[in-house]
């Protein structure tokens, strides 16, 4: 299987190695540490999840952290399916030397999340005032 | 004998900066509250429009020039010139239900323990107002509780407990100063009715967390430093949070 981020709802940005994603839409965050910033890159790079986990294939409590860590993922729309690339995309990071991966849920913000104006990352349709 | 009613208590705190096309309304939606504020301060950044003409129409409105830079820094220099034992905030685009201060000082009164409070909010947008196919036009349908700015009353301890305003961010103070406060559990007395009608307009739309990148990265900067924060008291014994 192939992912990308689910770019509409989701913003992300890695601070002091962890990476912290949001969606916007359920006004649920999360934080992603070991091996987790590591699976998010080579998904959005174009891995597969066969590439991944088969990267791990040695150390199997780290494979299966893995592969608990995508369905996470997924079950949190984080990210969404995507068209394979033409050729195999190698993962390149080590995975296996970055510590399990984990996925920490918060819900404690959604009520202040919820309040931006705008649910959709994009920069479509700016607002403006109609002539008088 | 009845005990003499305390007079007014609450400093409203507005930061302007050229807040001509709005500002009459806001502090008209100040003076026309069931409790008056005991004042109204307006941090002023060197406007040259007709805000501070406006203002002097209205006699509990104070100008002060604002020294340093930023809406934080104003919303500050606002809290230090302020005299009232209750601080409430709102922009200068917004305007307050008309029971806002008497509601908030009662619950305050009424909970001694809790160190502000909040509210609910609605958006509105004026006729004309084009919104982005994006908006979520919930928020123009339904009250919001809101943790903001508009909706808060302030013991003065508050800020002591959770700090001043943040100066060192751009557009993702308030959100900030916020969080911190929830992540505190600095106990807070929660109106269960609508405090504040927010504008929805081009102008603060560009705060969106979503739509502006600078925004964005502030604010999951701060949900970061949150998270940081329930480790540290998970590793004491109180674990907030879940783990796939």
């Amino acid at each position: 299987m192939f992912y990308k981020i689910n770019s509409v709802h989701v913003v992300a940005e890695v601070f002091e190695g962890d990476l912290v994603l949001v969606n916007l839409d359920s006004g649920t965050y999360f934080s992603a540490q070991g091996a987790g910033p590591g699976i998010w890159d080579a998904l959005n790079a174009g891995a597969s999840t066969e590439a991944i986990f088969e990267s791990l294939k040695d150390t199997p409590e780290r494979q299966k952290a893995a592969q608990v860590f995508v369905a996470a993922l997924v079950e949190n729309k984080l990210v969404i399916a995507a068209d394979g690339a033409e050729g195999a995309v190698e993962v390149t990071r080590d995975l296996a030397d970055a510590g399990l991966a984990s996925l920490e849920v918060y819900s404690d913000m959604q009520d202040l999340l919820l309040l931006d104006p705008i649910h959709e990352v994009d920069q479509r349709g700016w607002p403006v005032a109609k002539a008088e | 004998m009845d005990q003499a009613r305390p007079g007014p208590r609450t400093s409203v705190i507005i930061a302007t900066k050229n807040s001509g096309p709005y500002i009459r309304e806001c502090l008209a939606s100040v003076m026309s509250q069931t409790v008056l504020p005991k004042e109204i301060i307006l941090v002023d950044a060197a406007s040259d429009d007709e805000t501070l003409e406006i203002a002097a129409e209205y006699p509990l409105a104070r100008v002060i020039q604002q020294v340093g830079k930023g809406f934080s820094g104003a919303w500050n220099e606002g809290i230090a010139a302020s005299r009232g034992e209750f601080l409430a905030f709102i922009d200068s685009d917004d305007c307050y239900t008309p029971r806002k201060i008497e509601r908030q000082e009662a619950l305050l009164d009424a909970d001694p323990n809790a160190l502000g409070s909040i509210g609910f909010v609605r958006h509105f947008a004026d006729p004309g107002e084009e919104l982005p196919p994006s908006f979520n036009t919930d928020l123009l349908n339904s009250d919001k509780i809101a943790w903001m700015p508009g909706t808060l009353m302030a013991r003065r301890a508050l800020f002591e407990r959770v700090g001043l305003w943040p100066e060192n961010q751009v557009v993702a103070a308030d959100a900030d100063w916020f969080v911190t406060l929830r992540d505190k559990k600095i106990p807070m007395a929660v109106c269960e009715e609508r405090l504040l009608n927010k504008r929805v307009h081009g102008a603060n739309l560009s705060y969106s967390t979503t739509s502006n990148p600078a925004y964005a990265r502030e604010f999951i900067q701060l949900l970061h430093a949150s998270v940081k924060r329930k480790r540290a008291a998970a590793s004491e014994g109180n674990d907030p949070e879940q783990k796939a």
